[in-house]
């Protein structure tokens, strides 16, 4: 019987694995496909053929989900928004750490460099950056973008670091201010800082928060699993 | 063999009416449709179970989780007030329907 556990419980996780149908209509097919194999084995069949037969005959998980999602289609679309939004605040908060550390960095070297060393050495990082990793991947794999030669690499590199051009005429012009305006750079760290602090913990806090929907959900689920099995 | 759309057509009536003769759950549903149809309709899982959901939605149909004799827990479905009233007006659309087509075929029948 635990072996059959086993099985049923493969079964449910590979429906579950998109996470599209609720914890009550996993807890439903899976009743159902008990009575499947329950039946199946009066028939003189053994657990295992039982569980085969009985898994065949509701279908395939793509088949199952597909029809579910016909007649709930905002169950997807939960699904869907959830993830677009946890892409969307992760991808604001990673902009805003790399742009609050590398202002800070920019800030506290101000007086000591000027910046078009800075243009000079970060653009020639960034373009040798790219096309070594844009002809290693292809001698390595094959790739879409397959440059056929170092030279074809270095032209996508620098169109690649492009948007660079755009980070520096921004550190370009935090240091003319840290160095013209008095304390600039201590009132860009702190609201950058504050910045910061607000896309990453709002964020955080979303994600936490559908967490504990989720497990409330999930809860329900490994309650009633008792019973069920 | 009965076409897609007829069997499509014929789900809600014919979920309503075996719900009617009492409370079930999926897996007795289907067998009593297959029994029911003698062996001609046989409802897929995938089929079903949206199928009650969205009657469940409409407010025709009541679910409950309840554990059966021999210890395994069900949800089972039950017709609301509403429901029988949603089967008493498809009784007699598709029983209107089948009078139009005996009296088409040549045939006369007296339903009450």
């Amino acid at each position: 019987m635990s072996v059959l556990n086993e099985w049923v419980a493969t079964w449910r996780a590979s429906l579950d694995c998109r996470g599209e149908l609720t914890s009550d209509q996993l807890d439903e097919l899976e009743s159902h496909l008990r009575d499947g194999v329950e039946r199946t084995r009066q028939l003189g069949l053994s657990d295992r053929d039982a569980f085969l037969l009985a898994a065949a005959r509701v279908g395939t998980p793509d088949a199952i989900r597909a029809e579910y999602g016909k007649a709930h289609p905002e169950n997807i679309w939960v699904t869907r928004t959830f993830w677009m939004v946890v892409g969307f605040l992760s991808f604001q908060a990673a902009g805003t750490l790399v742009g609050t550390l590398s202002q800070a960095a920019v800030a506290a070297t101000a007086r000591y460099f000027d910046w078009y060393y800075l243009l000079v050495i970060s653009s020639l990082v960034s373009v040798a950056a790219w096309a070594a990793g844009l002809y290693y991947y292809d001698s390595r794999l094959g790739s879409l973008a397959r440059p056929r030669s170092l030279s074809l690499a270095v032209v996508i590199a620098i169109l690649v670091s492009i948007p660079l051009l755009s980070m520096l005429v921004d550190a370009g012009m935090t240091m003319w201010m840290v160095r013209n305006v008095d304390r600039y750079g201590a009132a860009m760290i702190a609201v950058r800082g504050q910045s910061l602090l607000l896309s990453v913990a709002v964020p955080i806090g979303l994600l936490l928060y559908s967490r504990s929907l989720r497990g409330k959900r999930t809860g329900k689920r490994s309650a009633s699993r008792t019973p069920l099995g | 063999m009965t076409t897609r759309e007829l069997v499509a057509a014929s789900t809600r009536p014919l979920l309503l009416s075996v719900l009617a003769r009492g409370e079930s759950y999926g897996y007795a549903i289907i067998q009593a449709v297959l029994d029911l149809s003698g062996g001609e309709l046989e409802w897929s899982e995938g089929m079903l179970y949206p199928a009650l959901h969205r009657l469940e939605r409409e407010g025709l149909v009541l679910s409950r989780w309840k554990t059966s004799d021999e210890g395994r827990k069900r949800k089972y479905y039950r017709l609301s007030a509403n429901g029988r009233k949603a089967l008493e007006k498809e009784k007699s659309q598709w029983l209107s329907m089948h009078e139009t087509l005996l009296a088409a075929w040549g045939r006369v029948l007296c339903l009450s």
